[in-house]
């Protein structure tokens, strides 16, 4: 599997994307080359140079440090905010799909009511009853994310459960802990991959799109999506301000996307034999 | 020993007419057999007569609708379709030690693992040198030879066979087929064998069900087939016959 996924150039091109760009974001304070909260009224709205490599906001900071220090809050939340779906929706999805009947019942029609409501609203109406704050935002995007999860990890499980080696395990009175841990998680894992890097990608545009409309993370910490907030004020003075963080959004989300895909094709059980 | 007491099976119709019926399709009617210790049963049936369901319901995987299931002592099983009977993630060693270490739990003692894989392995024929190898290195017969491996290591006092031999080559048939009658002996074990194919019965069992629209029509020794009344079983069993006389 490792051996096809490297031998995928695609895959290869947009691991390298997201290893630059998390490296830069751990070591932000040494690739950035201001401070990125110093306010320089009087350089406002500077253009692309040698000293701003990509202009300065309207308060001066240099976007390039906003950037590189917004790699942080972007990246991280988002992926704790993959972790916790992934996780709510295993271990329900495994439940459900293991133990069937009435657990799978409770399970999947708490799913159905999770999954009847309009996302986006949801997200706005949890941050609006628990106040506006980054944790919130996190719980919130788990909150009705997880579902979806629980769903696909459902289906996995059901493909899986009536294998024979399964029905071996069960017929001989192993441990459901073996069943579950040793035979199913592993079988669905390679899905899992892939969710998880489709899910990350998701996030990002989520928390962006909430800090953007000022639920999110809030200024003046440097947050892609903020940064696009504060550069809209300015979208007719200023252009520029734009463009470095929206440009950024698309390249990261896009690369988790296409890593994803190419997760699937070369998790494919179906091109196993080439 | 394994008994079976009028076991009744159905499955819910996919297709129901009513909104909230529970309309059943019945699959097994009043399937009473009774197996002795050490005997090898033949389990014969045509495609979709519920033999795959009775196998099932002997090792406990589904419940019946009524009836009683009397089975002493571990079972095992042997599946036909090798390709999805082992974890493909899984080596050779592991797929042994998953029974090894249930043993473990059920006999309360301690097990040398690869030592006991490695006896395992040199009972059924293979290599020892395979344990490391993964389901998709090895060839069907051999991959079926792990299965069976794997089955023994329980220590079992039956065994069950689904079709276990269908899917392979007439040569390999027969080679796996002495390979049974000798773990037999060793281990005096019981065999339910579930096959659509007469030949193999009358190679390999004692006493033989007929399996027809999940009903048992037929119970005889192998040695007195030549007497059976059903029609089912005559017809499987002529059949045979002319095969033999045309090739002549
Ligand atoms: N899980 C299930 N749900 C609904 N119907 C089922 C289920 N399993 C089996 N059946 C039905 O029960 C009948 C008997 O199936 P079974 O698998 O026991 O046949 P079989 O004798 O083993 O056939 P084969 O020789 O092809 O393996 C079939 O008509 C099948 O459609
Ligand atoms: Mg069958």
């Amino acid at each position: 599997m490792w051996r096809r996924l490297y031998k995928n150039k695609m895959a290869m091109v947009m691991i390298g994307i997201i290893l630059m760009t998390t490296i830069i974001g751990i070591f932000a304070p040494f690739f950035a080359p201001h401070d990125s909260y110093k306010i320089n009224i009087l350089d406002k709205y500077a253009p692309y140079s040698l000293e701003y490599p990509l202009g300065t906001d309207n308060l001066g900071r240099c976007i390039l440090s906003r950037m590189i220090y917004g790699i942080r809050p972007t990246l991280f939340l988002s992926l704790l905010t993959m972790i916790g779906t992934i996780s709510i929706g295993t271990v329900m999805g495994l439940l459900a799909g293991y133990f069937t009947g009435i657990i799978d019942e409770i399970i999947m029609r708490m799913v159905d009511v999770m999954l009847s409501f309009p996302s986006q609203i949801m997200v706005f109406a949890v941050v609006a009853l628990l106040g506006v704050d980054v944790r919130n935002v996190i719980l919130a995007n788990v909150f009705i994310k997880w579902a979806w999860y629980a769903r696909m990890i459902r289906t996995n499980v059901m493909k899986y459960k009536d294998t024979n080696y399964v029905l071996y395990s069960r017929c001989i009175g192993n441990k459901e802990s073996f069943i579950l841990f040793r035979h199913l998680l592993p079988s669905i894992s390679s899905e899992m991959a892939v969710l998880a890097t489709l899910d990350i990608g998701w996030a990002i545009l989520n928390i962006s799109t909430l800090s953007f409309l000022g639920l999110g993370v809030q200024a003046p910490t440097p947050e892609w999506g903020a940064m696009l907030s504060e550069a809209k004020n300015v979208l007719t003075t200023n252009p520029n301000q734009m463009i470095a963080p929206g440009v950024a959004i698309v390249i990261l989300v896009a690369a988790f996307n296409f890593l994803g895909d190419a997760l699937r094709d070369a998790l494919d059980p179906k091109e196993k034999n080439l | 020993m394994i008994t079976l007491d009028k076991i009744n099976v159905g499955f819910r119709k996919e297709n129901t007419t009513k909104l909230f019926g529970k309309e059943k399709k019945q699959v097994l009617f009043d399937v009473s057999m009774h197996v002795n210790q050490g005997e090898c049963i033949g389990l014969l049936g045509e495609s979709g007569s519920g033999k795959s369901t009775l196998g099932r319901i002997i090792c406990g995987l589904l419940k019946p609708d009524s009836g009683t299931i009397n089975v002493t002592g571990p079972i095992s099983i042997v599946f036909q379709d090798y390709t999805t009977s082992a974890n493909p993630r899984f080596t050779v060693s592991q797929i042994i030690k998953e029974s090894l270490s249930v043993r473990e739990r059920t006999q309360g003692i301690k097990i040398e693992k690869e030592e006991e894989v490695q006896h395992l392995l040199e009972l059924v024929g293979l290599p020892k040198d395979f344990v490391t190898r993964y389901p998709h290195e090895l060839s069907g017969g051999q991959l079926q030879r792990v299965c069976i491996a794997r089955a023994v290591a329980l220590q079992p006092k039956t065994i069950l066979f689904d079709e276990a031999i269908s899917s392979l080559d007439a040569h390999t048939q027969v080679q796996i087929m002495d390979l049974l009658l000798k773990i037999k002996k060793q281990f005096n074990l019981t065999y339910v064998f579930i096959t659509h194919d007469l030949t193999s019965v009358t190679y390999f069992c004692d006493r033989v069900l007929f399996l027809y629209q999940g009903r048992v029509v037929e119970e005889k020794k192998v040695t007195d087939l030549a007497r059976v009344e059903h029609d089912y079983a005559k017809s499987l069993l002529y059949s045979i016959v002319d095969i033999r006389s045309n090739e002549k």
